[in-house]
């Protein structure tokens, strides 16, 4: 039996031992660029590209070069670029398992960059283009405050003065057209003679015999006949006049006061009274809180996620095959598995640059008792003069854990800032001043916030035809925006309280009492045009109506004279006289 | 495949000790059920690399033995868990856990756990198994598969090739 041992069996270990390691060594550099382009594209769903990727052994550390990240949406650009991202690690705790980087630096950080060439994208992760506010339209019927036309408003409201108009014109030509009629059957002045000439011939001259005093008796009764009838005719049109005149002055009566109840009903249904002018600011500024509470959303979650995805109590998900998971025990030195004990990135944006400096980050906060701090100050600023962010992510404890965001930014300056989007009236801020103030808090899903912001300096962008808003705040040029969030992350009550309510509001009453006294006057115009288009020839033909009535007073007075008066003086006449004849005639022939 | 088949019927058929094939499967069984790269399977490595395993027991084993350790891989993970989890023992491992060796054998972690204990359960009865069965095999399966025809058939074959190459030109 040979020897148990073999001793060229170490020498061989160490040669292989060696070997692997000048190996690992060797090929580090390109396996630690592939590793990182590998899992970093399968995790982020997008084309993760380095330049180049080298590893250090003292300092244990590393170092990444012409990071691109694309963008998913936009493969032309990059989501997350930088010029370089080194970081050092501690070795001890990364061959326990646990990855402790020491320092990270990331230096000319920049977002939506632009790339030479298109990233690989799969096609999965393209999103759909999201669907455009739909709010646009609405925001610019909102922001329209210009009064309707009196033409739109004659349309829109049930007026009555137009009706009741309508309504007299038709009654009062009915009527008229029937007195037309009445009036064309009367007798006239040849008729009126006629019976004169008549009635003169029957009354007056001698009665020679008694046939002849029968027959204009006769006559005389025929006459009055026809008397009677014509003035049954004439008092039935008298009657009728009145009756007409009666009516279409109650309808006049009326339609003349049509106009004052239009006014009130216009007045009611329009809200002219620039009462409910009272939230402007939330008309122009929630919207855009909105968008911005939906920014911010996503980070927050991502934010608690992160920091205590390590401190869950219920059962973790299995590991993947091969792995395990590491459990750990009391130790006087705990350990996260991962940590970032402190990170400064250097970011590059449009308004300058950005210097963030993070403490602790690590998904285990519990395990090292201190809460992850973020601090962010700005540097060679273009539009900003100060900006200070300051971030607490303190979730050691499970049931209260929390996230606190202060910050400030001073001589903001704004640029071409738009509120409203409508098409038709957009309001658009062209420059302005902004100090910012404010205070973010994040806890059990419940988000808290204050914002104070001052805007001074501000020019409104003017179109060449202003809407009333537009106008009115082309007067203003400083005002105060307080924000308040308080509720659920996903949809917090928002509160907002502008001094530019109150100005806008007085401006905007005052405005819109000139305008609407402008409007009352145009619209009771129109409506007074109705009447007095209709006045002018309902007077004409109330005084014809008068004159008639003065007309066939003559004729009946007449026509009574003639059936009264004349007729009875000229029967007493006749008969006096054939009276006396009588007697004579006995007299002569009785003689005594 | 075939030359790694090839190269264990050598061994089974060569003047080597049935105890140096036995640990040579032992230890490929180990680091083959247990997380590949560790610093537990590098002093796996240099046990075997000293000890006059055979390497081709090893290699054989290590194939084998990684194939069932994937396949039971969620087994032995939640035996690891289970381990770690269990009241009795959570002062043993609040001890090792204050040792940086310890810590970086990956003791606290479900599979490295699991696997190794299963492995270590299996590697005494699996030695004198083995040991007793290439015995056997040369006691009484040789003679029998040198006259049988399947011996005359693989001598026809590729593989025989491949086996009287290795072995320099010795017979089945």
């Amino acid at each position: 039996m040979k020897s148990l041992l073999r001793p060229k069996g170490a020498i061989a270990f160490i040669l292989i031992a060696t070997l692997l390691f000048l190996f690992w060594w060797l090929l580090a550099d390109w396996l630690l660029k592939q590793g990182i382009e590998r899992s970093g594209s399968a995790l982020l769903q997008t084309q993760v590209e380095l330049q180049s990727a080298q590893l250090q052994l003292s300092p244990f550390g590393f170092e990444l070069h012409g990071l691109q990240i694309t963008d998913p949406d936009n493969p032309m650009q990059n989501m997350v670029s930088a010029a370089t991202v080194g970081g050092y690690l501690q070795l001890m705790p990364l061959l326990m398992g646990q990855v402790i980087i020491t320092e990270l630096k990331a230096d000319a950080l920049q977002f939506n960059s632009p790339r030479t060439t298109p990233g690989i994208v799969p096609k999965t992760t393209k999103k759909e283009p999201s669907e455009e506010r739909a709010t646009s339209a609405d925001e610019g019927k909102l922001f329209d405050a210009s009064l309707p036309s009196v033409d739109e408003l004659l349309e829109r409201l049930p007026i009555t003065t137009i009706k009741l108009a309508k309504a007299f014109d038709k009654d009062a030509q009915q009527a008229f057209k029937v007195l037309d009629q009445q009036i064309t059957t009367l007798p006239d002045s040849a008729t009126l003679g006629d019976y004169e000439q008549r009635l003169k011939q029957i009354t007056e001259g001698k009665i020679r015999s008694p046939q002849e005093l029968k027959q204009r008796l006769a006559d005389l009764k025929r006459l009055k006949a026809e008397l009677k009838q014509d003035r049954e005719t004439l008092v039935d049109l008298r009657d009728n006049i009145k009756e007409t005149r009666q009516q279409l002055s109650s309808q006049w009566k009326s339609l003349k006061a049509a106009p004052a109840a239009d006014l009130d009903l216009l007045k009611e249904n329009y809200g002219l009274s620039g009462d409910n002018l009272g939230n402007i600011s939330g008309l122009l500024f929630g919207e855009r809180i909105q968008y911005w509470v939906t920014m911010i959303e996503p980070y927050l979650k991502q934010a608690q996620r992160l920091v205590s995805s390590g401190e869950s109590e219920s059962e973790p998900p299995p590991p993947p095959r091969g792995e395990g998971r590491l459990i750990h025990f009391p130790t006087n030195n705990p350990r996260p598995d991962f940590l970032i004990q402190r990170a400064v990135l250097n970011m590059n944006l449009p308004i300058g640059e950005l210097e963030l400096t993070a403490n602790n980050i690590t998904h285990q906060p519990r395990m090292i008792n201190t809460p992850t701090t973020v601090h962010i100050t700005g540097r060679n600023l273009k539009q900003i003069a100060t900006i200070n962010i300051d971030g607490v992510f303190d979730y050691r404890s499970r049931d209260n854990g929390f996230s606190k965001i202060t910050g400030t930014a001073q001589q903001w300056q704004l640029n071409q800032v738009t509120l409203s989007e409508s098409s038709k009236h957009p309001i658009i801020i062209s420059s302005a001043m902004q100090a910012i103030e404010g205070e973010l808090q994040f806890q059990n899903n419940q988000l808290q916030a204050d914002i104070n912001s001052h805007y001074t300096q501000v020019n409104w962008d003017q179109p060449e035809r202003p809407s009333t808003l537009q106008q009115l705040l082309g007067h203003i040029e400083d005002f105060d925006l307080l924000i308040g969030l308080e509720g659920q992350l996903t949809s917090p009550n928002i509160e907002l309280h502008s001094n530019l309510d109150k100005r806008l509001s007085s401006a905007f009453k005052q405005q819109l009492k000139q305008e609407q006294k402008a409007l009352e006057g145009k619209f009771t115009a129109r409506l007074n045009q109705q009447i007095e288009q209709r006045g002018g020839r309902y007077s004409e033909q109330l005084k014809q109506l008068d004159l008639q009535q003065g007309s066939l007073k003559q004729s009946l007075e007449k026509l009574e004279q003639m059936l009264a008066s004349e007729i009875k003086n000229g029967l007493d006449e006749k008969k006096d006289e054939a009276k006396e004849k009588l007697k004579d005639t006995l007299r002569d022939k009785f003689k005594f | 495949m075939l030359e790694l088949l090839a190269k264990l019927l050598k061994v089974l058929n060569a003047e080597i000790s049935p105890w140096q094939i036995s640990a040579g499967f032992i230890f490929g069984m180990i680091m083959g059920l247990t997380p590949l790269w560790s610093l537990n399977n590098l002093f796996l490595l240099l046990l075997l690399l000293s000890l006059r395993a055979n390497l081709s027991a090893f290699l054989l084993s290590l194939t084998l033995f990684s194939a069932i350790g994937y396949l039971f891989d969620p087994l032995m993970e939640s035996l690891g868990a289970s381990l770690l989890a269990s009241p009795a023992l959570v002062d043993l491992w609040t001890t090792l856990y204050q040792g940086d060796l310890w810590r970086i054998m990956h003791f606290n972690n479900t599979l490295t756990l699991g696997s190794s204990v299963l492995a270590l359960l299996l590697a005494l009865p699996l030695f004198f198994i083995f040991n007793s069965l290439i015995r056997n095999y040369r006691n009484h399966i040789l003679s029998w598969v040198r006259k049988s025809k399947l011996s005359a058939f693989l001598k026809a074959s590729r593989f025989y090739g491949i086996y009287s190459k290795l072995s320099g030109g010795g017979s089945l």
